[in-house]
């Protein structure tokens, strides 16, 4: 509410004036809420994602390298993807609901542990995607000798 | 006195809510959080994939390609989006609470260039792939 929106309610009977601030309440913590839903949806797709490459990479590995070479660490990373985005899911579940809650009752605190923890997860998941293909790499150019 | 009792109550409604659209600016930075997060995913995928990809052919070229190499530049570029991204987002969080916040388009330019190198690099990689081994670079 900004001063002059404020002004015209101070000249108003009471009533009015609380009336008029409820609904603003109202039409602020219904905006807060579908807010809170899209933010949710976002967690959800970024575990989708997650989730998704798991699978992909999992497949693919299948396909690639010749067969001494089955016990690659491509399908521990595809199973590390999923489980993250599967801890995605039920935290960022648990978070839809505690922010809820805080818009409810008004004392809505931005989130910074859950954020650094799935930073965290995923520049770990990067950093092993790229200890892995520097292994994949440099592994064949002395392993895999054409039969 | 009507006056006093007004800037007193602007001040304690200050004070409770200091920005009325507070929750959903953090919650939208929430989001765009996780918007980079997606992109840094997807490059970190991709950055696999292509590897895989290429991992098919070596039994037929004695040493490796340069699909590694591409694959490896992916996934360092969604690292450092991972990093800068968690940067942004508290740097946002601190504008947003103290109503500071100027868009920058310092990130954007960056990443667009970065990608923009990326995607130059896919377009080099398929154009000199040999063509013995194109029918070969079917993903399944």
């Amino acid at each position: 509410m900004n001063i002059k929106e404020f002004d015209r309610a101070q000249l108003s009977t009471p009533m009015q004036v609380d009336e008029e601030k409820t609904k603003q309440q109202n039409l602020s913590r219904a905006i807060d809420r579908s807010a809170n839903e899209r933010t949710f949806l976002a967690w959800m797709r970024a575990a989708i994602a997650l989730m998704g490459f798991g699978v992909v990479i999992v497949r693919l590995r299948v396909v690639q390298l010749p067969v001494q070479h089955r016990h690659a660490i491509g399908w521990k990373l595809g199973l590390i993807f999923s489980l993250v985005g599967l801890a995605t899911v039920l935290i960022s579940t648990k978070h839809y609901f505690t922010i809820r809650h805080q818009i409810d009752s008004d004392t809505y605190e931005p989130p910074d542990g859950m954020v650094l923890f799935f930073s965290f997860a995923v520049g770990l998941l990067g950093i092993g995607v790229i200890y892995a293909i520097l292994a994949a790499a440099l592994g064949s150019v002395t392993v895999v000798i054409p039969d | 006195m009507l006056l006093k009792l007004k800037s007193t109550k602007v001040d304690t409604e200050k004070t409770r809510r200091p920005n009325p659209s507070r929750v959903r600016d953090h919650l939208a930075n929430e989001r765009t959080y996780l918007a980079w997060m997606r992109t840094a995913i997807s490059l970190m995928g991709f950055g696999v994939v292509i590897v895989r990809l290429r991992a098919f052919h070596p039994p037929l070229l004695a040493t490796p390609g340069n699909g590694w190499k591409l694959g490896l530049l992916f996934s360092a570029v969604g690292l450092l989006t991972v990093l800068l991204s968690t940067k942004h987002y508290f740097g946002v969080r601190h504008d947003i609470d103290y109503d500071t916040y100027e868009p920058t388009d310092r990130w954007v330019i960056l990443f667009s260039l970065a990608i923009a190198i990326l995607g130059a690099g896919v377009i080099y990689y398929i154009f000199t792939v040999p063509s013995s081994l194109e029918g070969l670079m079917a993903p399944e």
